[in-house]
Formats: C-alpha cells, structure tokens, sequence
C-alpha cells in the first residue's frame, strides 16, 4: 500500500476532526464559561482544548464517546492552565423576557402557599440561577455542569474528572444541596420570599449525605 | 416499610435516582417505599425540578461566531507545527558527533549491527569532567539527550517492547528495562547510540499504532553512570511513588531523569510536563 504523503495525511485527519468534534463546541464552550466565569477565559480555554484534542486526535478509539473525550482534555486543560486564574467577576447573560408583573402574578404559576418551591423556582430569572452555579466550589460546580447540563452518567463523569464514582456522587449531592440553599437565600434578597417564611428553612436544610455503597453493602451483601 | 428504616436508602439513592443511575431492583424498592411514603415523594420531587430547573435555566450557551474562526486559525497552525516537527530521513544510518571515528570503522546499514557498546570509552578522544557548580549539573547530559530527540534518529529495529528489550540486552553492558508507558504511547523502535561518553540504549516513542515511521514523540536514553547523582538537582526533584525523579525544560522539551541503581533513565519530549510526569507514574514503580 502506498504511504501516505505528511500533508495528505494531515488534511484527512483534520476534515474528520472537524466532521467528529466541532459539533461539541457550543456544549464545551458553554462549560467553559461556567468553570471560568469569563467570557474571554471561556474562549481561550476551549481553543487550547481542542487544539489539544487535535494534536492527540489519533488517540482516540473512533466509534467510542467522542463527547466524554473532549469534556475530558477540557477538564484536564482546566485544572493545569486556567484553575488558578479564575475571575471573580460572574458572566451574567441572557435578557429575561417576562416583566416583573408577570414574574410574579401569573396565574399560571404556583402560589406561596400550594407549592413553595416551585413558587420560588418559576421566579428565579436564569440569571439568578446561575450565578447560583458559578458561586459553587468548582470541584462542586463540575460534577454539576457533567450531570446537570451535559447530562453525563456518573461512570462518564468519573473518567472525565479522574475520580471515583462515589466521589462523583458525594459531590454531585453536595453541590445540589448547596445550590438549593443559594437559590434559597437569592429569592429572599429579591423579596419573592419573605424572609420569615418557614418553607424557605425546608429548603435551605442540607440533607445528611448516607453511603449508597455501603448501604448496598449492608443490604444486599 | 416505614420511612424511617429506609431514610437512610433513600437519601443514598435519591439523587441516583433521579439521575437514572439505580438498578432495577433499586428502582423497584425504592418506588414501592415511594408509593407509601408523602415525605420521600416530596423529596424526590424537590430534587428533580432542581434538576429541571438548573437544566433549563442554564442550558447551553452557543459559542460566539468569531470563536469558530479563531479555531479554525488554530488547528492551521497546529497542522504547520506538524510539518515542521517531521525531521526529514537522513539517508546516512550512522550520526556524525562524538562517535564518529567509530563510525568510520563499521560498515554500513541494516538492523544488527554488531559494534560492542565499549567503543565509545576507547574513541572518544574528549574526557568530560564537569563540577558541579550551582545551575544544573546534568545539563550536559541533557542536551545531547534533547539534540538526537531532534533528531528522531533512525530506528536499528523495531517491535514491541519484550523484542526490544531482548535486543538491546544483548547488546548493552547492563540491563535496560524497556519502560511501557499507559495512554497510547507506544515504543517505536530502538537503537543504539550514547549520552556523552556513555553507550546508551535509545528507544523512541510514538502514538500507538502509528508504525515506524510514526512521529517521535518522546525519545528515551538509558545508560549506566556511577556517577550521577540526583541528590544535587533538588530542586527539580518530584516524587512518583516510591521514587524522586528529576524534571527539567531546556529547548521547550520537557525532559524527567530517574535512576534504577546506577541506571540513568532519560525521556525527553515536547508533551507538557503534567502529562510527561503522568506517563512516567504509569511506567515506574
């Protein structure tokens, strides 16, 4: 068989580059700037990244997860370059398009007392939710951007963040329970709740975090 | 069953839950307790509009326009180092530098070439003594080691790591232990060359499965010299394990030395120090 010429080689390898992992850039980019918490960061993170997945496109088995693949050289990417330099200043984005009337007397909407939680929920402008995810600890924020956004399975999220599943699962539970009570405590400083209602304790509570393993364990032998 | 015997299930499974990672027979315990038990459904159902909720609110950002061009201009330039890191085929086997008065005295070509790695005390006409001084000591050392990783120097044979092994046992004084390194990074092919005044065993790195003629991407020099000494690189010492190993950049090529007694092992690449270091933990014990 003929061998390949570098250049020839070189264009092939770059057009299924392209066909296989450009697709992810809006996913990646979009956790990009939630780990970053600034646009220009996000950016050149995501540059990096898959420049990175480029150079090592030949490492990657074809017919596996390419999306796992690149969320991984981000994640990896992240922790060695950009971890340390993370802004405090929060990317808020979009415009939310109901009014304040609407926000909160649409009859659609649950009322405080049926359904406190969704009460505050449909209230909350996306804004608000998050600067709620940004303000986590970023080991927290991760596993939750993983699940929560991409919607990853726990396995997948383990080999991307190079961690146990049961370290996966006690941050993901963690890092949900402490949005909660953000989320909580931001609908108090805008007034959707009064501070003295009592649902709002409910929902600021962190749960005990019990071992699912060892539970099993015990269990099921 | 009554919730409070289950409580702690299901505050363990409540997330698993609901992100679908529970087993049939979970699901199955877990949802007939539910089915009986207002406060759990409660649970369950806070958590998943959270869930819902961090899912719509902050769903996918698209990535700006100009970013896709900036791509685009980087993965050109990715492509153009690429060419430039192809180290063209010297059609000589045998490396004009300290070696070459031997060189002159051995025929030519092909794998198995049978010189005795004692040649190069005899020819070599420079004795190197170096003190050390501060700086790095083994700097030397290094750059010769950096200088024929450019080099990509061809390749005496070529297998998997056990047949390159067997081979260069055969021909060293000592015993190289051909290192396998995890991830995709496959010996390419060995050789025989030298670090200074020493014979060393060159094995080359590349990405699995890309054959001889695959890019180097990491070159690795084992030789055997008393009188290295890492405790004067402190320094640039790391810990891997059990082991110090010793970690520098000249060049822009990362290079990490560790020694087995009085083996000096030498892998010198353009991979990022993190991910060099990483390799080495999969290979050294």
């Amino acid at each position: 068989m003929a061998r390949k010429t570098p250049e020839r080689r070189t264009n092939e390898s770059r057009k299924e580059f392209e066909a296989l992992a450009l697709e992810h850039v809006d996913p990646l980019y979009s956790a990009a700037l939630r780990l970053t918490r600034n646009e220009r960061d996000a950016e050149d993170l995501v540059q990096d990244a898959l420049v990175r997945a480029y150079r090592f496109f030949d490492r990657f088995e074809r017919g596996t997860n390419i999306k796992a693949w690149l969320f991984k050289i981000l994640t990896n990417t992240f922790i060695n370059k950009y971890r340390r330099k993370a802004k405090e200043r929060s990317v808020v984005e979009g415009v939310e398009q109901q009014t304040v009337t609407e926000r909160f007397f649409s009859r659609d909407m649950s009322s405080l007392s049926d359904d406190p939680e969704s009460y505050i929920f449909e209230r909350l402008l996306s804004d608000d939710v998050l600067r709620a995810i940004d303000d986590l600890p970023v080991d927290f924020r991760l596993v939750v951007i993983l699940a929560d956004i991409q919607e990853f399975s726990y396995k997948e999220i383990a080999d991307i963040v190079g961690c146990p599943v049961g370290t996966v699962m006690s941050r993901l539970f963690r890092g949900r329970r402490l949005l909660q009570k953000r989320l909580a405590e931001y609908a108090m400083e805008q007034g959707i709740l009064p501070q003295e209602e009592e649902a709002l304790a409910d929902l600021a509570k962190s749960g005990r975090l019990a071992d699912l393993s060892a539970y099993r364990r015990r269990r099921y032998g | 069953m009554k919730c409070r015997e289950l409580s702690g299930f299901v505050e363990a499974c409540l997330d698993a839950y609901i992100d679908g990672e529970l087993d049939d027979r979970e699901c199955g315990e877990l949802e007939a307790h539910l089915s009986e038990c207002e406060h759990c459904r409660t649970a369950v159902r806070s958590q998943a509009r959270l869930k819902a909720l961090v899912r719509t609110r902050a769903a996918a950002t698209s990535a700006p326009e100009h970013l896709l061009s900036k791509l685009s201009a980087c993965l050109d330039q990715a492509d153009r180092e690429e060419g430039t890191l192809q180290v063209p085929r010297r059609s000589k086997r045998l490396i004009a530098d300290g070696g070459s008065t031997i060189a002159a005295a051995v025929s030519g070509g092909g794998p198995g070439w049978r010189v005795v790695p004692v040649f190069a005390s005899v020819a070599f006409l420079l004795v190197f003594v170096w003190v050390s001084s501060g700086g790095f000591a083994h700097e030397p050392l290094v750059d010769d080691a950096i200088r024929k990783h450019s080099r990509a120097l061809p390749l005496e044979v070529t297998g998997p790591a056990k047949s390159l092994q067997g081979w260069l046992r055969d021909k060293m004084d000592f015993d190289p232990n051909v290192p396998i390194f995890a991830s995709g990074l496959d010996p390419l092919g060995a050789r025989l060359s030298h670090i200074r005044d020493h014979p060393a065993a060159y094995i080359g790195y590349g990405l699995a499965g890309s054959g001889p003629d695959g890019e180097r991407m990491a070159s690795l020099f084992i030789f055997s010299d008393p009188s290295f000494d890492p405790s004067i690189e402190r320094h640039r010492s790391r810990r891997i394990g059990e082991n110090n190993v010793i970690v520098t950049n000249r060049s822009g090529f990362n290079v990490v030395l560790w020694t087995d007694g009085e083996i000096v092992y030498s892998l010198v690449s353009d991979l990022e120090e993190r991910e060099l270091l990483s390799l080495v933990a999969t290979a050294i014990r």
